[in-house]
């Protein structure tokens, strides 16, 4: 470009070169200013969805925790963290018998023994009569009434007697055999 | 906007017009003499800014129709520019247009001004007075566009005499100055005749063929020559078609031709980039100004969009408010690691924990339905602690058929059949173990001895898998 074509379009190129430094500088600026805006947006955002997933998390743990408490304290209520009292569960057989009108009971206990990590047992052997098979059946639930160790079925055999039936006069005579074990909780601390 | 000004030059001197909205002002009259073009000077500096369009009226016009050999791009240009140095060897101030195209040849319209030096004194004042040129045009070129016909003679009185101006097909062809002494419409026809001779000679109009005149008066010829066909270019009505509001009082052609090539400049003027160099750099600079403001405009709204993205992504920050951190810092209880091992293990000692009447209740349902099967002996088993094998406790019955006849094997395996079938209902898996038959038992039943006199028969049930 000839140096007088040059100084004819001064003021133009003046104008151009300012236009476009002046419109690049409020671009760049104006895109810096959104991009920090944007960042900070996005990350205000992620702190939000952290915050809430923490105090769900929080809210879920609290919802466990008095879950497991409400549970606990049902564990403790039930007895099965006591220690086994067989006198309880000779009184308890004792009531059963009476209140079934059961016969010839009789009961063997065998030693405890660790069933498996947190768990003692204790076996249980009791044979008896019965009118009906509801009666065997209720000894079960009759024996874990009162609060002590947890009481598992592990086996049950009824046989109809008629034998017994002509010596005792009743129409229908059942012998029931069960085998129990009564299961105490063992925590690992109490372990020896 | 700039103002737009005509400068007519002639033999006589230069004349300045100016274009209004809806006038043509004529604003000067310079003499070609030294004074005068002085004057010009002083007239050019005193409108600077204004774009200067120049219409030649001179006698030192010609206007060749050549035909060349057909050629493109710049072979053509090339040829051209050696056709116009050759037609016009003292002047620079010469164009072509071209006319028709054949298969090989085509026909080009040399036209421009034969002498520099008439126009030379004038433009070098307007460049030393940094006046804009616009370009150079012959008022013949001006005039083609004021005749309201495609094809027809212009006849136009200026200054300098009679100015004939021939179009064909809407284009300019040929053009001629004539002086003229007398007025009156009469030895107009006769020169008009002897361009009509001109152009018969030169096989661009037919002799069979009337020639349309046009005059540019008030007032119709007295009488028609034979083979033109006079046709008035009434002043008020081309006013009109030019929206003049006014007759121009002096030089009426020249103003109307003025008028007419301001509204619609012709493409091709006769003046070398070198004369227009001012006016070409104005341009340039409009442009780059243009380009400024646009690339200004585009840069201003895209910042003005980011601005506004800012603003809204403040909003958006702000209306999520501040972080509620007392919330998530505030201490929780969680329970002991003991808690948790013997919640598990009391769920354990639950789902290990089977009961008879689980398997006792659907067998006593089935019983129900079959009077005739009387229940000896049951043996409930639970499956072994911690086998994780929940549902897995199993029952073995030992029954025996009371009827009051003695029913036939098949009637006692329909029974148990029928037996069976009840308590898988339930549902639950029954194999049978023994059958009051003595016929030891291979695959499905089909075949039974008939001597069988046993009543007694044991099933083993467990629930079905889910």
């Amino acid at each position: 470009m000839k140096p007088a074509t040059l100084a004819a379009l001064r003021a133009p190129l003046a104008f151009f070169i300012v236009a476009l430094i002046a419109g690049l500088i409020a671009h760049t600026q104006t895109a810096r200013l959104r991009d920090e805006a944007r960042l900070a947006l996005d990350q205000a955002r992620a702190e939000r969805e952290r915050d809430d997933r923490q105090l769900r998390e929080r809210e879920q743990n609290q919802r466990d925790a008095a879950l497991l408490a409400s549970k606990m304290d049902a564990i403790t209520r039930s007895g099965v963290l006591d220690e086994p009292r067989h006198a309880d569960w000779v009184a308890a057989l004792r009531l059963a018998r009476e209140r079934l009108g059961l016969r010839a009971v009789q009961y063997e206990i065998a030693p405890a023994q660790t069933l498996a990590p947190n768990f003692q047992r204790t076996p249980m052997r009791v044979h008896f009569q019965a009118l009906h098979e509801a009666d065997a059946l209720a000894l079960a639930d009759a024996l874990r009434e009162k609060p002590g160790p947890w009481l598992r079925i592990v086996s049950l055999s009824i046989t109809r007697d008629p034998a017994a039936a002509r010596d005792d006069g009743p129409a229908t005579q059942l012998r029931a055999d069960y085998q129990f074990e009564w299961l105490a909780i063992k925590p690992e601390g109490e372990k020896k | 906007m700039a103002a737009k000004r005509v400068l007519i030059v002639d033999a006589a001197g230069l004349i300045a017009l100016c274009e209004t909205q809806s006038a043509m002002v004529l604003e000067a009259e310079f003499p070609a003499s030294p004074e005068g073009i002085s004057e010009f000077s002083r007239y050019v500096r005193g409108h600077r800014g204004s774009i200067f369009r120049l219409l030649t009226d001179l006698a030192e016009e010609s206007y060749q129709t050549q035909t060349l050999p057909r050629l493109h791009g710049l072979d053509r240009a090339d040829f051209l520019k050696r056709k116009r140095a050759q037609s016009f060897p003292q002047s620079p101030y010469c164009a072509d247009q071209k006319l028709e195209r054949r298969a090989r040849q085509e026909s080009v319209l040399l036209f421009g001004i034969t002498r520099a030096a008439t126009l030379d004194p004038w433009l070098d004042a307007l460049e030393e007075s940094e006046g804009l040129l616009g370009g150079i045009h012959t008022l013949a070129q001006a005039a083609a566009l004021i005749i309201p016909a495609p094809r027809g003679l212009a006849l136009l009185r200026t200054r300098s005499g009679l100015r004939q101006v021939f179009i064909d097909d809407g284009k300019l062809r040929f053009s001629r100055a004539t002086p003229l002494a007398p007025e009156g419409a009469t030895p107009w026809l006769e020169e008009a005749d002897k361009t009509r001779h001109y152009l018969l000679r030169e096989r661009v109009i037919d002799r069979n063929t009337p020639l349309p005149v046009w005059l540019l008066d008030d007032t119709p010829p007295p009488e028609n020559l034979e083979g033109l066909e006079c046709q008035m270019l009434v002043p008020g009505r081309v006013c009109t078609r030019l929206k003049l509001a006014h007759k121009p009082k002096a030089h009426l052609a020249a103003s109307l031709a003025a008028r007419a090539l301001l509204r619609r400049p012709p493409a091709i003027q006769l003046a070398p980039p070198s004369r227009r160099r001012r006016h070409t750099l104005r341009r340039a600079g409009l442009a780059l100004h243009g380009i400024s403001a646009a690339l200004a405009l585009c840069l201003a709204i895209t910042s003005l969009s980011n601005w506004w993205a800012r603003e809204d992504f403040l909003a958006q920050r702000a209306r999520l408010g501040p972080r509620n951190t007392s919330a998530i810092a505030a201490p929780t209880q969680d329970p002991s690691a003991t808690t948790r091992a013997l919640v598990l293990a009391f769920d354990q000692l639950e789902k290990n924990s089977p009961r008879p009447l689980d398997l006792l209740t659907p067998l006593s349902t089935a019983l129900d339905h079959h009077p005739q099967i009387e229940l000896e002996r049951i043996e409930w088993q639970a499956s072994p602690f911690g086998s994780n094998t929940p549902g897995a406790e199993q029952l073995v019955l030992h029954a025996t058929l009371k009827t009051d006849t003695s029913p036939s094997p098949q009637q006692k395996i329909d029974i148990i059949n029928a037996f069976t079938q009840q308590l898988e209902r339930t549902p639950l898996t029954v194999k049978i173990l023994s059958l009051p038959i003595e016929t030891p038992i291979t695959g499905k039943l089909t075949h039974l001895d008939s001597g069988a006199q046993s009543a007694a028969f044991s099933l083993h049930l467990a629930k079905a898998a889910p």
